[in-house]
């Protein structure tokens, strides 16, 4: 599925009449960040369904907070992201779905799913990356997701994590480091 | 140890943009040889990270997704225009400011713009209002003096104007006068004010405006007298030189007619006399403006547009006619003598 890819003006346009309550405009902007935050969610929980769950919990609170959102050299996309980041600490901290997702919606079978053996090896490759990267710690593990598997700069990750660019450099460095490290190591447990 | 670090943090992420830009590794390890061990294995590192399939959610999922936040934000509509919630402790100028500017994007502020200009304006009409009754030493004295000076802008009768703020500033200190906690130098400018209003008649010219001048005038003088304000004997006029030949009578000339004007005369019998002031009272003005002498002749006739300008050689002009119907330049005495000013004691 292609993603749609707005203009910074066609956004801030969206934006704006989605916080008058225009519903269709957020959805425009659902479009056009959805497949973003499900892959950050995906990488940071390695579970698809859990994904999915706390991918629509995040535009679902996006939706509720809309007007705590200002343009001030935040782009709505790394304001996304903050929302993504929180939810799935939020998760992990308190071990339970937030969002009272309707099941249906998630329980139908997928016929878009992609083949059994396509679909494993993507799991396995996506679990290997996870699994490395669930020995770092989590400001390291988010560093490198955005990085490197969003391809965001090194600027827009600061924004999201709050963080400034130079602290970013850092922890890049040091996740690239362990990285590197773990992943040698699990390479070498696969030859054996 | 520091530095070195802080160094190497900056080749990574310098590396890291030159090989996105399409650089082979090597290349960017050969620009640092000093790190170039450390840097190797981070960028295989960055690298492998990049090359992981990347995870994506299915188009039923998203569809559905889509259709179910659809619902949700139709169950839970947002209310157009709802203002942020103020972070705590956010008051103050910059709280306010950013109320205000938020409000004014969202939401239409006309109605209450309109409402507070409303406001100024009837505030600014009533205080004007109240300001006419002023006296100087009153507050709101300064805005009468300024509501004046707009209005002598405004108003299209200049003289008109300044017989009013004439008498209003003769009004002014006969009341001052009469109020005995007055402080001298108070008294003393409002008698400059009122010397200064008399003083902006003297630039009026012509019969009709130098009558009402000394009508008025007078009235004050009464008005002030009857204050208990001493003022200066009212000094002659100057001998005016004589702005046309004198007319040689002649018996070819008809008769003038002699219209019944108010003279200074007669009208000094009914007011009273002018006393010259003793030292130590206000240096009120001599007013200077007085009736011209009118010849006779030169006064309007009836039905005359102009027929009894006299010509040099003392030739008849133009025959005037007398006539019972003779309308005067100037209206009657009694109209002259109403007062304009009703707020006036």
């Amino acid at each position: 599925m292609t993603q749609r890819i707005l203009q910074q003006e066609q956004e801030s346009g969206l934006v704006h009449r989605a916080k008058d309550g225009d519903g269709d405009a957020f959805a425009q902007l659902y479009d056009a960040y959805i497949e973003q935050v499900y892959r950050f969610v995906h990488y940071r929980v390695g579970e698809r369904q859990l994904a999915e769950d706390l991918s629509a919990d995040t535009f679902l609170k996006a939706w509720e907070h809309l007007d705590r959102y200002e343009e001030r050299g935040l782009p709505f996309g790394a304001w996304l992201f903050r929302i993504a980041r929180n939810t799935v600490i939020d998760h992990y901290r308190t071990r339970k779905a937030q969002v009272q997702w309707d099941e249906t919606v998630f329980q139908i079978e997928d016929p878009d799913a992609p083949d059994v053996a396509e679909a494993v090896g993507t799991q396995l490759a996506a679990e290997r990356v996870i699994g490395a990267l669930d020995a770092l710690t989590d400001d390291q593990r988010d560093v490198l997701i955005l990085k490197f598997l969003q391809g965001m700069n090194t600027a827009t990750v600061a924004d999201i994590m709050e963080k400034k660019p130079g602290a970013i450099r850092a922890l890049q460095m040091r996740g690239l480091q362990a990285l590197q490290t773990i992943m040698g190591v699990t390479d070498e447990v696969a030859d054996v | 140890m520091k530095s070195q670090t802080f160094r190497l943090e900056i080749v990574l992420e310098r590396c890291l943009e030159r090989m996105a830009r399409g650089e082979p590794l090597e290349v960017c390890l050969s620009d640092y040889p000093e790190h170039a061990d450390e840097l190797r294995s981070m960028l295989q590192a960055a690298q492998r990270l990049q090359q992981e399939p990347t995870p994506e959610i299915s188009p039923t999922v998203r569809r559905r997704a889509r259709a179910q936040l659809l619902v949700h934000m139709a169950a839970h509509p947002r209310a157009a225009g709802r203002q942020p919630p103020t972070p705590a402790g956010a008051t103050g100028v910059a709280a306010v400011l950013r109320r205000l500017l938020l409000g004014a994007r969202r939401r239409p502020l006309w109605r209450p713009a309109l409402a507070l200009a409303t406001m100024v304006v009837v505030l600014l009409v009533g205080l004007t209002a109240t300001a006419q009754a002023a006296l100087p030493d009153d507050p709101l004295y300064g805005w009468k003096r300024a509501s004046e000076r707009v209005w002598e802008r405004l108003h299209p009768d200049p003289l008109t104007t300044d017989l009013l703020l004439a008498a209003r500033r003769a009004s002014e200190l006969a009341h001052l006068s009469s109020e005995e906690e007055t402080a001298p130098e108070t008294l003393e400018a409002a008698g400059a004010s009122y010397a200064a209003a008399v003083q902006e008649l003297e630039q009026y010219r012509g019969p009709e405006a130098e009558v009402r001048i000394q009508l008025a005038l007078r009235r004050q003088r009464a008005l002030l007298r009857a204050a208990g304000v001493e003022m200066p004997a009212v000094s002659p006029p100057p001998a005016e030189p004589p702005s046309a030949p004198a007319l040689t009578p002649s018996e070819d000339i008809a008769p003038t007619v002699t219209l019944p004007l108010p003279t200074a005369t007669a009208l000094d019998d009914t007011v009273p006399e002018v006393t010259p002031a003793p030292p130590g009272v206000l240096p009120l003005p001599s007013p200077t403006l007085a009736l011209p002498a009118v010849e006779p002749s030169l006064l309007p006739t009836a039905g005359g547009s102009g027929g009894a300008t006299p010509a040099p050689t003392g030739a008849p002009a133009a025959t005037v006619t007398p006539s019972p119907t003779a309308t005067p330049l100037l209206p009657p005495v009694d109209e002259l003598l109403t007062p304009t000013v009703p707020w006036l004691p």
